[in-house]
């Protein structure tokens, strides 16, 4: 035996010898830099013992150091604190830092948060699929065949690529997604200033991914909006719909069963018994895509029992505005009056017998909806008003329109599209009708139906009708953010000293602008507020380089084929004809100009383990793309199709701020604990060095300044200057950028980097200053209480972000009255793929966020080692699939092969899985998304509408999984190994 | 000849809290992490959590352990590593990656061999008739620390040992000679074989922690907050409150008669629905089945959480409400007054 | 000196704990009813001491397996005269002995006063066996050079464990008492 201190020297010297580890001859791969089981597979086999055996386990709980970490870029949806246990040079485990505080008396603290996957990143860190030197590919895309080279040699030949590239095609061919691996700290915000300052495009990837709830956005023009989770605790009807929390919600889901130790009722409405409902109250086992029928059931009895909150309807919703009964276009000033405002809606006045004007539209005089004291619109009737050419029509208030549509949804119509019973529906109607405070929890998981936004707007009616939104324990939770508006600067701002959104726009808007601006303020025509988000607006639309991921994917990927005909039955005209009007009147961003991108930039994104029809997706833009460079910590499947793998540094490596959601409502910060493994690197430094390769590079060459995708020039002669903030940041400097992070945010006033070290946390002082589609709307919270959205409207009455100011149930756009969506409604999820007899339906998982902890052995075996669908053991039985066995999935885009696991959670007719499984986990590397064709909402390419109108994160086509179609068969067990794996798997312990 | 057995000082232990868990094993990654990441504890999890109706962790534990329902001695059976426990597989990851070009055929990321079993393998799969009565709940299972220990019982050797400080039951790694008499007997399988260091192992409470004052990392890791650390004697900890006092926190498998020192408060479940889909006011999860589970006791306690939870419905206080939600999280764990700072 | 040696079930009723007694108080019968036992002393090096016993179903390797036991035989000697065989001496009337397992290659020295106070040490430098297993049978050889005890009192006891019935500990096979040798 060893001694303890032997054994930590042998792991040192591994990992430092594992930057030395040279090109394999045949395989060629210097993939695997050290033994692939877990840092602490040491631990304990050399126990020096002291008193007794029993210190054989003292010392295992023993560390060198503990650093504060947390996982900062997994684009999971929540936020935890961990302590990272150094031992020997290595994080040998994490646990909950645990310090958080309850946000005021009578409502449980957040503490301890986390998650299994946050309890063993360390895995993932140190595990088999980790990257750890500079690889290029020395085969075709997707061979496997690697070679190493260095990071000069990388850097260098990247850099000549890019200006090759550019030169050839456009600076805004070069392309990167969002995705995972990102956070609000030094290394993200590298990757995008990068992109930024060589003029590349962005592409907002929220609704492809099918995570933007364009419902919200339609009806309260944000589409996150949500409060901190211990909001959930004050609800006393708490609905769970389209989310499923225990899953999903780790570290959040306590407050619910809390909840219902504290007197609420806890509702899940869910086609699945899931994970949630297992805790529920009422489950309401509906049939897939038709919870916009039991809303409008929901909304209907709300409205006929008179629960209806009278005087927050009148005020915060556009149920009194005006409509005429001619055209369904709203009542304008310009429809009465000759040169009148477009954009000035209307009310009735009972008492006068007039349209007046409703306070807080768009050009109405006054920025906010507070009515009048003593005014009471009326929400039902039908009015005569005359024109300003004479004419007489009618007009209605949008709630006299509502009502009638609301009409139909009995109890029993809506049983008839639901599936459940009438009594299920009552039960939940008049419990929602009846509660004081109702709350509807809907995830981003609630936005993957082409419908979807017709469920959320039904939904948020409920809501409404019970004056529930922007009230303190009720509301809509659909997973805000705190703004950390820093990260923003540092990533669009080349100077220092700029600080916050409008010090952000100073640097980037034209001074003609800015005086418009200014004068808006001064002369109160606007608050400052909205004079930003107007700012916002227009720098997005005019200076930003943002499209989104659909767009380019219809653009280049010839789907727009295949959405026609698959909802050709769905809309009044063809989704080709939709596309092209979008194009052609400038709503769609139409990027990069000379049709598909050349360069991408994966930032650990897995864009090919995500992407819907993806055989399509990679003969038709990856295959075409020219330079593609995956920096990443781990082996994903897009890093395995890429042109270089460059290693970035571990989580636990590098200075990192987590994203938050306003769920927990703390800065979360992550360490480096360690140095980066092996050769990798932080991602903030490589681009530094990288725009520094490129900038030497221009100016040998003197290379002309490109125009980045029109709309702002971009000298990448200077691009290093740009990037350093004009040599403010060095390469090592991510540390320092974290601060400036930091300081520039109003959401983290007085937090540094240096008292993060030691307390891993801090509480945001105010939600940030954040005026777009993401902010929180609570002006008054200063970090104490529960945080609730949406008060600048309910309690300041400031006027919501729509085109009525309100609370939108009505969308007068000419596409939504077309297409008889004015309002909300239930629609038939369109069949994709085939008249197939399952609907494929997914949910987050359990056992990974995305695809980082997909692979990991540590977890898989906690599983079942491979992907599964899950389905209902009976119907199983019925195709003659025994639990377990491999089967074919099929559709009309194809068939691939996966097996089946049996659960009674799974609604019959439902084909269920957990997200986020590689290509490379199934035989021949095809995964289910080779079946999805990803149906694109046709109206989601609207523009010219106030709230619909493209926005990073807000408003954008997306592509909707759920309604996929697909078959099950049996197949032969022994071919799946004979046809697709040539040989045993290795052992690997 | 029985093994006189002191009764130790104070004897430490847990309540969990069935309606407040999520399934989300973080507890077995935790401990896993902590204590069972050596080759021969690979395919061992002190803590596992299981999905009920099923077969659990091992497979069918219930059914081979050393305990009749009568509390009687039985012949119980050592798992098999394969198809009770389940191996900790291995995966291909390098071959995966690194696909041969030349073969033209590409090898999928799976697990070595054809395994069909594991600690988790029947997750989510429940039982009954969707949507009518199908149900599942998890249940965490770790070492019930009994005070009259199976396992302590089963060693001929005397190796297995209950600490006189806090009753926590040890294996003294030094003293075993694997025989494993203690895995056979156990009747909830929650002793392990080392197979490389050919020793019994299992869950010790987290003993170097417990000692700081720290609760052990099964509980204190767990983000559903179902977990509750004391000691039985202590009246102001929240153990005797739950399991003596209000009496809604009840060991599992009491007719086994060991004196378990680990206590669940049994799962609420929703309504089951007729073939019409109207509630039938009957849980979904069958009591008789609960009753198999947790004893007769269990029929009380869950009318205590319901007519407990209908007082908060109606606005009333309620000391035990208070006590299952949590408010202040740290005192879900009352252990020493010396609690080490893990910062 | 070949001699042929019943064996008998060691009684579990006498297993230390209340679970090995009752679980196995079925265990009457020797999993290995006889041995054929060959002792030879050679003063230069110490016993030679053979042993053959029939076995079908020979576990030789308990490698990463949970429920497998291995092959395994003792010799035990007494150290004092009169300990008693049957309970592995008792307190202050010491007995040791040589164990073989079928998964190792080096032997143990056991030493013990009473059931369920055996210690094991890895075995003396000049102990070592070889074993051989052909045709359901098992022949093992020890060479064990010098045992002090076994010199002076001549008495050796024999117990046998099949790994293939689960015998490990007090589960096996023994000489109904002392056996001569000298």
């Amino acid at each position: 035996m060893v001694s303890s201190t032997d054994s930590s020297l042998t792991r040192r010297r591994f990992i430092r010898a594992t930057g030395s580890i040279g090109l394999v001859a045949g395989s060629g791969l210097p993939l695997f830099h050290f033994r692939q089981a877990n840092a602490a597979d040491n631990e304990g086999q050399t126990p020096q013992k002291l008193g007794s055996w029993e210190d054989l386990y003292r010392q295992r709980w023993s560390w060198d150091y503990i650093a504060k970490g947390s996982h900062g870029w997994v684009n999971c949806r929540s936020a935890c604190e961990w302590d990272l246990y150094v031992k020997d040079g290595i994080v040998v485990r994490e646990e909950q830092t645990a310090t958080y505080e309850a946000s005021e008396p009578g409502v449980p603290d957040f503490n301890p948060r986390g998650c299994q996957k946050g309890a063993c990143y360390t895995d993932v860190m140190y595990g088999p699929s980790r990257t750890s030197v500079p690889l290029k590919r020395a085969g075709e895309r997707g061979s496997g065949q690697w070679q190493r080279i260095s990071w000069d040699q990388a850097i260098d030949e990247i850099a000549h690529k890019m200006i090759d590239i550019a030169s050839e095609h456009g600076a805004d061919t070069h392309y990167t997604d969002l995705g995972p691996n990102f956070d609000f700290g030094a290394t993200t915000m590298g990757r995008f200033k990068f992109l930024h300052m060589s003029g590349g495009t962005f592409a907002d990837n929220w609704a492809e991914i099918g995570d933007l709830n364009i419902g919200a956005t339609m009806t309260m023009g944000a589409a996150h909006v949500g409060g901190s989770s211990d909001e959930w605790f004050l609800s006393d009807f708490i609905v769970v719909w389209m989310m499923n929390p225990s899953v999903t919600q780790i570290a959040d889901a306590h407050f619910l069963y809390e909840a219902k130790y504290n007197g609420s009722e806890l509702v899940v409405v869910d086609p699945q018994y899931s994970a949630t409902a297992t805790h529920a109250d009422q489950w309401l086992p509906l049939r897939s895509a038709t919870d916009a029928a039991l809303a409008m059931a929901t909304a209907r009895h709300i409205w006929d029992s008179g629960k209806i909150d009278m005087p927050y309807v009148r005020e915060q919703t556009d149920l009194p505005i005006l409509v005429r009964l001619d055209d369904g276009r709203f009542l304008r000033e310009a429809d009465l009056v000759e040169g009148g405002r477009r954009k000035l809606l209307y009310m009735w006045d009972s008492v006068t017998a007039q349209p007046v004007e409703a306070p807080g539209t768009q050009e109405s005089e006054s920025n906010l909806i507070r009515l009048p004291d003593g005014f009471e619109p009326p929400i039902e009737g039908n009015f005569q008003v005359t024109l300003k050419d004479g004419e007489q029509i009618l007009v209605a208030p949008v709630g006299s329109l509502l009502k009638e549509s609301l009409e139909p949804w009995t109890f029993e119509a809506a049983a008839e599209v639901t599936g459940l019973s009438v009594e299920q529906i009552q039960r939940f109607a008049e419990g929602f009708a009846n509660a004081e405070r109702p709350m509807v929890l809907s995830s981003w998981g609630a936005n993957r139906y082409v419908h979807s936004d017709l469920m959320n707007r039904a939904k948020l009616l409920c809501l409404s009708l019970k004056g529930a939104i922007g009230k303190k324990g009720a509301g809509y939770q659909g997973c805000g953010w705190v703004d950390l508006g820093g990260f923003g600067t540092e990533m669009q701002v080349e100077h220092e000293g700029l600080r916050g959104k409008r010090g952000m726009m100073l640097n980037l808007l034209s001074p003609g602008d800015l005086w418009d601006m200014t004068l808006d303020i001064m002369l109160k025509r606007k608050t400052q507020e909205e004079v930003t988000r107007d700012g916002e607006r227009k720098y997005e639309k005019d200076i930003l380089c943002a499209t989104n991921v659909t767009s380019i994917d219809l653009h280049s990927q010839d789907i727009v084929p295949d959405m026609d005909r698959e909802l050709k039955n769905d809309y009044p005209r063809p989704f080709s004809e939709y596309f092209d009007e979008s194009v052609a009147k400038g709503w769609d961003r139409n990027l990069p100009r000379s049709g598909s991108p050349k360069i991408f930039f994966s930032g650990g994104s897995n864009l090919i383990r995500r992407t819907n029809n993806t055989q399509k997706f990679i003969d038709n833009i990856w295959n075409k793309m020219e330079l593609i460079v995956d920096l990443n910590p781990k082996f994903s499947y897009t890093a395995m199709q890429s042109d270089y793998i460059l290693p970035a540094a571990g989580y636990y490596e590098k200075s990192g701020i987590k994203y938050s959601m306003s769920y927990i409502p703390y800065v979360h910060y992550c360490d480096a604990a360690v140095p980066p493994l092996g050769e990798s690197k932080d991602e903030y430094e490589f681009y530094w060095l990288l725009s520094k390769r490129i900038e030497e590079l221009a100016i040998e060459q003197d290379l002309p300044e490109f125009d980045g995708c029109g709309k702002m020039p971009s000298d990448w002669k200077t691009l290093n200057q740009r990037y350093s903030s004009h040599g403010h940041f060095g390469p090592g400097d991510a540390e320092k950028v974290s601060d400036a992070i930091l300081a520039g945010s109003h959401s983290t006033e007085g937090v540094t980097v240096e008292q993060l070290k030691k307390t891993g946390i801090a509480k945001y002082t105010s939600t940030g200053d954040n005026v777009g589609p993401t902010a929180l709307y609570n002006p008054d919270w200063k970090g104490d209480g529960v945080l609730t959205t949406m008060t600048q409207f309910t309690e300041h009455k400031d006027h919501w972000p729509t085109y009525s100011g309100r609370l939108t149930t009505y969308i007068d756009h000419p596409w939504f009255i077309e297409a008889r969506e004015t309002m909300p409604t239930h629609k038939e999820s369109p069949k994709a793929g085939g008249d197939l007899p399952f609907q494929l339906v997914s949910c987050h998982s359990r056992w990974s966020v995305h695809s980082t902890w997909r692979d990991t052995p540590l977890l898989l075996r906690m599983q079942r080692g491979e992907p599964v669908m899950y389905l209902n053991p009976k119907e199983a039985k019925q195709l003659d699939i025994a639990d377990h066995d491999y089967a074919e999935l099929y559709n009309d885009y194809g068939a691939v092969t996966m097996r089946i696991k049996y659960s009674t959670m799974v609604r019959p007719g439902v084909a269920y899985y957990f997200h986020a499984w590689e290509p490379h986990q199934f035989p021949n590397h095809e995964s289910y998304k080779w079946l999805i064709p990803g149906l694109v909402n046709p109206l989601h390419l609207s523009g010219d509408y106030y709230q619909l109108e493209h926005g990073v994160n807000k408003y954008q086509p997306g592509t909707a999984v759920q309604d996929t179609r697909i078959g099950i068969r049996v197949i032969d067990q022994a071919s799946v190994d004979s046809t697709h794996s040539t040989t045993p798997a290795e052992t690997q312990s | 000849m029985k093994y006189a057995i002191e009764k130790p000082a104070r004897q430490v232990a847990m309540v969990m809290d069935l309606n407040k868990c999520l399934g989300c094993q973080t507890c077995t990654v935790a401990c896993k992490k902590m204590w069972n990441t050596d080759g021969g504890t690979d395919y061992s999890y002190w803590n596992n959590v299981e999905t009920l109706p099923g077969k659990g962790f091992p497979k069918q534990w219930d059914e081979i352990g050393g305990r009749t329902d009568q509390g009687a001695v039985k012949r119980g059976k050592i798992p098999n590593l394969d198809s009770e426990y389940g191996r900790a597989w291995s995966f291909n990851h390098k071959a995966v990656i690194a696909t041969d070009a030349a073969s033209g055929k590409k090898e999928w990321l799976k697990p070595k061999g054809k395994p069909d079993w594991g600690p988790n393998w029947d997750e989510d799969e429940g039982t009954g008739t969707y949507p009518e009565d199908n149900h599942y709940f998890y249940m965490p299972r770790l070492c019930n620390h009994c005070t009259e220990p199976a396992c302590l019982d089963a060693c001929p050797r005397q190796s297995i040992y209950k600490r006189e400080q806090d009753g926590i039951v040890l294996v003294d790694q030094d003293k075993c000679h694997g025989y494993r008499f203690c895995v056979e007997a156990c009747p909830y399988k929650k002793v392990y074989y080392d197979y490389q260091r050919q020793v019994a192992a299992k869950c010790i409470f987290c003993m170097p922690r417990i000692e700081e004052g720290v609760a052990p990392a099964c509980a204190r890791q767990c983000p559903g907050r179902l977990r509750f650390v004391g000691y039985r004697e202590d009246q102001e900890g929240p153990i005797w409150k739950l399991v003596d006092k209000w009496k809604v926190a009840i060991p599992l498998h009491p007719e086994y008669g060991l004196g378990a020192n680990v206590f669940y408060v049994p799962p609420m479940s929703p309504e089951k629905f007729d073939s019409q889909g109207n509630g039938t006011g009957e849980p979904r999860i069958p009591t008789a089945y609960l009753e198999q589970l947790f004893g007769p006791d269990v029929h009380k306690a869950l009318a205590t959480v319901n007519a407990e939870r209908d007082k908060r419905k109606r606005g009333e206080p309620s000391e035990l409400m208070d006590i299952l939600v949590a408010y202040d999280w740290n005192e879900n764990f009352k252990l020493d007054g010396a609690v080490r700072e893990v910062i | 000196m070949k001699q042929t040696l019943q064996l008998i079930a060691a009684p579990t009723v006498m297993q230390p704990g209340g679970y090995v007694p009752e679980a196995y108080k079925d265990r009457t019968q020797a999993s290995t009813p006889t041995v054929e036992l060959t002792a030879e002393k050679a003063a230069a090096r110490g016993w030679r001491i053979e042993l053959q016993w029939a076995c079908p179903q020979p576990v030789s390797s308990i490698a990463n397996e949970t429920d497998l036991f291995p092959d395994a035989a003792a010799l035990m000697v007494p150290v004092v005269a009169d300990a008693p065989w049957i309970t592995m001496g008792q307190e202050d009337k010491p007995v040791e002995a040589a164990l073989w397992r079928a998964d190792r290659e080096a032997l143990y020295q056991l030493q013990a006063e009473g059931l369920g106070t055996m210690h094991r040490n890895d075995a003396p430098a000049g102990w070592s066996a070889q074993s051989q297993w052909a045709d359901g049978v098992y022949r093992l050889v020890f060479q064990l050079k010098p045992w002090a005890a076994l010199d002076q009192h001549g008495l050796l006891g024999i117990a046998l464990w099949r790994g293939a019935e689960s015998d490990r500990g007090g589960l096996k096979s023994v000489s109904s008492g002392w056996v001569s040798v000298s």
